[in-house]
């Protein structure tokens, strides 16, 4: 593995997605030095000989990017398929005739480590969880334009927009048990998916047809999140529920600071209760999952229900145990 | 794709059965709103409400069983200018109609560019259910 992976290229992606505290982390949880005051300090003082000596193998520190650029900063979309269908798809053997096609069997023993590909490009195809899970990771360079400024000349005014590269990571986990959870890079500046799902699902269809699966819709946790909100409380903060109902017409509350609890505002609860009691729904909502001293989230973790019915955004980095911790939360309030 | 792929996904349900279970979900749903409409007020639906009324069907299934349901006279398809918060601003019959800008009387109090990223299709019921 040493030889085929471009380490520093680890390295960097490693840095572009996390902070220095997290890899000091990583490395104090191998017993190995781990302070450093800049990333080349990291890399040249800490990493670099733990890789030499064999005290951190390769694998592991392809393991810790994993960990930093697979969870938050993502919508996700959560289908459902038949099991015996999921379990013929994650199938060792399947896999390797599908990668093989694709002249991408190098996959099953190698991730390919981009930064900016030209072309979408998958990087990695792996089982864990001891084959009950498929993981599929695409990398692809993402181009957007952001406001750069404004001139104004006379009576004419200019505004500027400069065009950004990024980096998308979108991540596919497969399950025996018949789910599929999409994590894709959230986009600049548009909360708007649909698009670039309908581009990957034509580019994943040789190894997972998304088009075929079912979308598992959110409408119950949406709805659970406000009703069981007392139950809730010490979970949960409200930044702003969106109700809805069939004759077109939506009551948003909305708290002015991120700090701000809708649901511990009486008028603001009596109003939605009166709004929902009359054929109303829950349309979106904007929530965070508090801080839990020494447990799970490890800090207040956002999250987006709005989109689609069947997907939810978590807007910024987080760990993978952070991470689950919402989506266990989150199925558990959809059942 | 491999020949044992497309096995696969022979054993989830054909596409069109799928389409009629939207379709019979949503005319069942439809055929309440009926009673429901009032003279004044229009019924709208987003694609995702829909969705949830559709049941547990795939995203193409629920797309051909809407376009039935508009060409059948249930529901108008018609597209909708929202704010950047989504909220709506101004509706039109269709893609081809809509202006390159708007103006946003909500948020922000100026033309603002149509763009994909503020477009929602939606639908609305007919005035009269078909026979």
């Amino acid at each position: 593995m040493t030889k085929r992976i471009n380490v520093p290229l680890v390295h960097k992606l490693v840095s572009q997605a996390t902070s220095l505290a997290v890899v000091s982390d990583f490395l104090k949880s191998r017993d190995l030095p781990h302070s450093a005051g800049s990333w080349d300090e990291m890399y040249e003082r800490r990493i670099q000989p733990a890789l030499q000596d064999g005290r951190l193998s390769v694998t592991e520190f392809v393991d810790l990017l994993r960990t930093v650029e697979e969870y938050g900063k993502q919508h996700i979309f959560l289908f459902k398929l038949k099991p015996a269908v999921a379990a013929a798809l994650i199938d060792a053997s399947h896999i390797k005739r599908v990668l093989a096609s694709l002249d991408l069997e190098d996959l099953l023993s190698l991730p390919r480590v981009f930064e900016m590909p030209q072309h979408p490009s998958f990087a990695d195809v792996r089982w864990q969880a001891n084959g009950h899970e498929l993981v599929i990771k695409e990398i692809l360079t993402r181009e957007s334009f952001e406001f750069a400024g404004e001139t104004t000349d006379g009576d004419v005014i200019q505004r500027t927009f400069k065009k950004v590269r990024e980096r998308v990571v979108n991540v596919g986990v497969l399950r025996k048990n018949g789910t599929f959870e999409l994590r894709m890079n959230s986009r600049r500046g548009s909360s708007r998916y649909d698009e670039d799902l309908k581009l990957l699902t034509a580019r994943w269809k040789p190894l997972v047809d998304i088009g075929a699966m079912i979308p598992v819709s959110l409408a119950k946790a949406k709805k659970s999140l406000w009703t069981e909100r007392k139950a809730l409380a010490k979970k949960i903060r409200y930044s702003d529920v969106t109700v809805r109902n069939d004759d077109d017409i939506s009551l948003k509350a909305f708290g002015n600071a991120d700090t701000a609890n809708v649901a511990g505002n009486a008028a603001a609860q009596h109003s939605v209760d009166t709004f929902l009691k009359n054929d109303g729904y829950c349309d979106s909502s904007n929530i965070w999952f508090t801080k839990v001293e020494g447990g799970l989230p490890s800090r207040d973790i956002h999250v987006v229900l709005q989109g689609a019915h069947n997907e939810f955004a978590v807007p910024t980095n987080c760990s993978q145990a952070d991470y689950e911790y919402v989506l266990s939360e989150l199925l558990g309030l959809n059942t | 794709m491999s020949t044992s792929y497309l096995s696969y996904s022979d054993s989830i349900p054909e596409q069109p059965n799928m389409t009629a279970v939207a379709y019979e979900h949503l005319r069942g749903f439809l055929r309440g709103e009926f009673a429901r409409r009032s003279e004044t007020q229009a019924r709208v639906y987003t694609s995702r409400r829909l969705a949830e009324i559709a049941g547990d069907v795939p995203t193409m299934a629920l797309a051909l069983a809407l376009i039935q349901l508009v060409q059948s006279g249930w529901l108008e398809q018609f597209v909708r200018v929202q704010t950047q918060s989504g909220s709506g601003l101004q509706d039109f019959q269709s893609l081809e109609d809509l202006p390159s800008t708007v103006y946003d009387w909500k948020e922000t109090f100026r033309e603002i560019p149509v763009v994909p990223e503020n477009v929602e299709v939606c639908y609305r019921l007919c005035k009269a259910a078909p026979q």
